[in-house]
């Protein structure tokens, strides 16, 4: 047997052992749960929803309703396509588990092709029938009927998900379910193409199936010679990219994350095994002095370490693994997203944790033993804390504290330890605000988005043009100031970092008499240029979006070959900037509107594939009665109401909902962060336990002395909490003018909520440390204290 | 003043009860020097934790001023401590983070300018004027051991306690401190406890202990009358 294997000492200090390896364990399901989670919620149902592209890519025209002849004959032509059947589809949103929606498409598919499609897909029909021709059946794969809580026989209806269920002009009868490793919405081609209303909206294209073993091949010539700013292409490559770009702002928010955490815990790991080292002295004096090496001892603290930080590490995998099977079973099942549990996508991101510990270790326990004079730990016995530490002696003589029981005093002293609790827990506050911060910021970016909307409502067609009756009764309604008939597109998207790369802005197409009573309307100003002429491709743009793209006047946007930014739609006929818009004094007044000229867009009604929608200014005072109105009796199948008060709450819906989502993992985070620092806190405080028995002993009460610790906690805590608020104030500062300011936008500094995220740490903390120092402190036997000397 | 009566300490040791002190009584008025003597495992700090409120006797009661211990509250046992004892130990027992200055300061009634004057005379009286700010990892012994003593009087205590407060000096050292904590006889009694015959040359009252009971009480100021008388 040889006691001094690094496992003897764990051995032997079980309890110690265990709250590393805990605490460990903890951090790592923290991050793992965090990252593994906004994969599963965020990321994977993308792959999920769409995993049918690895069976067959999807081809349909940008623009046009029916793809080129040509083009067809073309993908037939291909040596390595093994079908090509026409489709038509529209697109829903089914909600994930996190609650977002996540676009999904209904295939419309004529009645010979859909058995060739299944078993191509390997999905089975395991109850109902297949949809007949013309009829509104739909077939749902188990998983997508379950997501929206439907069975055989129930309607998806777009009353009951305006924005989600939007395309779902006329509802869609549940009559067969699915089963297989590929999600499925198929629906008849022929039902899709005699619905006047489906026809107007679906996208015609065609279904192309790869010969077995060319599925690569047939993949690129789709991607690399059909795709066009014309014609759209759906392939599994092209879907991988986009999984590769979500899962960079996933990296993006998940790094400084993982960064702040580990810090935090090597410092908390750090700190304690410093402790431990200098009780240990005399045990590496004499073992010094018997003849082994230093760097021996190094490595034997070292190992001793990493022994804990291993096994916390493999215990906090299996934690999270763990936790991620309960949470498949009992939220993501439920609702269609069942995930694989033992997940490695987080792995990279916890494999820092053990790494910076053991080298944390490694490198103060080099440091600490380098400086260890043996001869002196043997010749006085005992060395412990109360020790004399060296580098001390001549520099705290100055003079002394009137006040030497304040809770300043202590870490005036302990200026080290103050540094790592400080500096562990305002890390750890950081690390739970962060992604708040990010996303608020983000969201208060947007704002202006819906800033148009606070001065009228907008009317627009689904799938059928608004009828002059109706345009009539709402031209006629006694709280509308003016109805004006305006086209709504998006000719340009503004990047709006670090999650969206590509958040579409709304232009209105309306005439010269609309557009300056708009303008007027808005206060907008010109920063340069002039507004469109009638008649021409002029387009005025927002400050914001000229600054977020780099665009200036006389700019071309558009243009299919040389498009202004990369990804920027494909417009029927080129725009030309002739004017951008001033930006507004305050966040509150900023109005992301462009116009251009009605009579010009008009005669690109066509390609447009967008209908007349009615702008509706209320008269003073009248908005609320207006938008009451709008929604209830003018919105309905065919037409879609936008007014401030329904959008305001879908962005807050989906705000929201991640918001929660972020909230339940965060409290992971912080739950680990506490029991962390008021582990670490506990440490600290009973290496103290002399000086409170003395203190005691010279009739200092226990409630006395938790008074001192919980005022000495709430030093460290409120020094750390606006070290963390000063950290979260420069993370915005840098957010504002390092990524928002160049790309045209602000945030607002005044939000609450990410501040309201830095609190929850700080109040655990002092709360369990109150109650964790005051059960320690109730067993101290002052007497024991006095003896044991 | 201070009146212990038929004092016993029980405690448990694994399987066997142990009789710390068994059926001990003492009185001790004011102005005294008391010591207590006896070996190691006499039971004599036993007592002295019985007298000092920081154990409470298995049998028997002690008096201060008539007051019963065991019908003070813990809060009252305590703020007794602070208020009416002080305390040396054979360890210094010093705050290592805090000077010289600042651990007396820690038994003051109240942290103020007034008591630190207080305090910086008490440790200069003591010969410690020159190492008011130093830490005590910075003093010898014998300096770490005056400033307890500082401690222990810096609230003008009715009573000093003091457990084998030479035990880690040398014999000159030692018996410097002895004088200072005899010195406080004018304002307040002393009760040490020592196995060291020698530091009680000085003392009113020996009580000589063994195996938790009173062997013997030596009352020097009777003998020295009585001699006198002769």
């Amino acid at each position: 047997m040889n006691p001094l294997t690094p496992f003897a000492y764990n051995r032997r200090h079980k309890r110690r052992a265990l709250v590393l390896t805990t605490l460990l364990a903890l951090a790592v399901t923290g991050i793992y749960l965090v990252i593994g989670l906004l994969q599963e919620t965020y990321i994977a149902p993308i792959y999920t929803i769409n995993r049918y592209l690895r069976k067959f890519s999807l081809v349909q025209p940008d623009l046009a309703t029916t793809l080129d002849p040509a083009m067809a004959a073309q993908i037939r032509a291909h040596p390595d396509v093994a079908q090509m059947l026409p489709q038509n589809n529209v697109e829903m949103a089914v909600p994930n588990a996190g609650g977002v929606d996540t676009p999904f498409r209904l295939i419309g598919l004529q009645e010979a092709d859909v058995a060739t499609v299944l078993a191509q897909c390997g999905v089975t029909l395991v109850e109902g029938q297949l949809p007949q021709p013309r009829t509104n059946g739909l077939a749902l794969s188990q998983e997508i009927a379950t997501a929206l809580n439907l069975e055989i026989g129930d309607t998806l209806n777009r009353t009951e998900n305006e924005t989600g269920y939007a395309n779902i002009v006329s509802p869609l009868e549940l009559v067969g379910i699915l089963s297989g490793d590929v999600r499925l919405g198929i629906v008849s081609y022929e039902y899709l193409d005699s619905h006047e209303r489906y026809r107007n909206l679906a996208r015609y294209g065609v279904l192309v199936i790869a010969r077995p073993g060319r599925e690569a091949a047939v993949d690129g010539f789709l991607r690399q010679t059909i795709r066009s700013s014309r014609t759209e292409t759906f392939t599994y490559e092209l879907l991988r990219e986009k999984v590769t770009r979500d899962q960079a702002v996933l990296y993006t928010v998940g790094i400084p994350l993982v960064l702040l955490v580990t810090t935090a815990i090597t410092l908390v790991v750090g700190a304690t095994n410093r402790l431990a080292f200098m009780r240990r002295l005399p045990e590496f004096g004499t073992l010094h002095a018997v003849g082994r090496s230093k760097g021996w001892l190094a490595r034997r603290l070292t190992l001793e370490t990493a022994g804990l930080a291993l096994a916390g590490w493999v215990l906090g995998i299996l934690l999270a693994w763990g936790a991620m099977a309960i949470l498949s079973a009992a939220v993501y099942t439920p609702k269609g997203f069942a995930y694989n549990p033992l997940q490695v996508t987080a792995l990279p991101f916890v494999a820092p944790i053990p790494l910076a510990v053991i080298g944390f270790t490694l490198f103060t326990a080099v440091r600490a033993i380098g400086r260890m004079d043996a001869v002196a730990i043997v010749e006085r016995g005992e060395l412990s804390l109360e020790g004399k530490q060296p580098g001390r002696a001549g520099r705290d003589t100055a003079g002394s504290l009137p006040r030497p029981l304040a809770s300043t005093t202590f870490y005036q002293r302990h200026k080290g330890q103050a540094a790592v609790l400080i500096g562990a827990m305002a890390l750890m506050i950081v690390g739970t605000a962060l992604m708040v911060l990010i996303l608020e910021a983000f969201d208060d970016a947007r704002q202006p988005m819906l800033a148009h909307l606070s001065r009228m409502s907008l009317v627009s067609p689904n799938a059928l043009p608004l009828d002059a009756t109706v345009r009539a009764q709402i031209s006629a309604h006694p709280a509308v100031e003016r109805a004006i008939p305006v086209y709504a597109f998006s000719p340009l998207g503004i990047s709006i970092p670090p999650v969206i790369p590509n958040y579409p802005g709304e232009a209105y197409g309306v005439t010269a008499e609309d557009m300056a009573y708009l303008v007027e309307l808005y206060r907008l100003k010109l920063a340069e240029g002039h507004l469109p002429r009638p008649n021409t491709n002029d387009i005025v743009i927002p400050w914001t979006f000229a600054q977020n793209r780099d665009i200036k006047v006389g700019d071309v946007i558009g243009n299919r070959a040389h498009p202004i930014y990369p990804d920027a739609p494909t417009l029927p006929s080129e725009l030309v900037v002739s004017g951008i818009f001033a930006p507004a004094e305050t966040l509150a007044d900023e109005t992301w509107l462009s116009f251009v000229s009605l009579e010009f867009v008009n005669d690109y009604q066509d390609y447009w594939r967008s209908d007349l929608s009615l702008a509706v200014v209320p008269r003073a005072g009248q908005r609320a009665a207006l938008d009451t109105w709008l929604e209830s009796q003018i919105a309905g199948e065919s037409r879609l109401v936008f007014t401030y008060g329904n959008q305001q709450a879908l962005f807050q819906k989906q705000a929201s909902t991640v918001l929660f989502t972020l909230s339940l993992m965060e409290s992971v985070i912080s739950l680990v962060a506490a029991l962390a620092l008021t582990g670490l806190n506990y440490i600290f405080v009973t290496q103290r336990q002399a000086e409170f028995g003395v203190l005691n002993a010279l009739g200092f009460s226990r409630l006395r002395l938790v008074g001192r610790i919980v005022r000495e906690t709430l030093f460290t805590t409120g020094a750390a909490w606006l070290a963390a608020v000063l950290g979260c104030a420069v993370i915005l500062v840098y957010l504002q003018y390092g990524l928002y300011v160049p790309a045209g936008l602000r945030l607002n500094f005044f939000n609450p909520t990410p501040w309201l995220y830095t609190l929850p740490v700080p109040a655990a903390v002092l709360a369990v440390s109150a109650v964790t120092v005051g059960r320690a402190l109730a067993r101290l036997d002052p007497v024991a204290v006095i003896e044991r000397r | 003043m201070l009146q212990g009566e038929h004092l016993t300490l029980t405690y448990q040791d694994g399987e066997t009860t142990i009789d710390a002190v068994h059926d001990v009584s003492v009185a001790i008025e004011d102005h005294q020097f008391i010591g207590i003597l006896g070996p190691s495992g006499s039971g004599k700090s036993s007592l002295l934790y019985l007298l000092s409120g920081l154990r409470q006797a298995t049998q028997g009661e002690i008096y201060l001023d008539g007051r019963a211990y065991g019908k003070m509250s813990s809060r009252e046992r305590v703020a007794l401590r602070r208020g009416e004892f002080g305390f040396v130990f054979q360890q210094h027992f010093l705050i290592n983070y805090l000077t010289a200055l600042e651990n007396v300061m820690v038994a003051a009634p109240v942290q103020n300018k007034a008591h630190a004057e207080q305090a910086k005379a008490l440790l200069a009286d003591l010969g410690m004027g020159d190492k008011l700010h130093r830490f005590p990892y910075e003093l010898s012994g014998g300096e770490r051991q005056r400033a307890a003593v500082a401690r222990a009087m810096i609230h003008r205590p009715r009573v000093i306690f003091a457990d084998e407060p030479t035990g880690l000096l040398d014999r000159r050292t030692g018996l410097q401190v002895m004088a200072l904590l005899r010195g406080y006889r004018d304002q307040g009694s002393l009760i040490a406890v020592t196995h060291n015959p020698e530091i009680l040359s000085e003392a009113d009252l020996v009580i000589k202990m063994r195996d938790g009971q009173v062997i013997k009480v030596e009352d020097r100021v009777a003998r020295k009358t009585q001699e006198a008388v002769a």
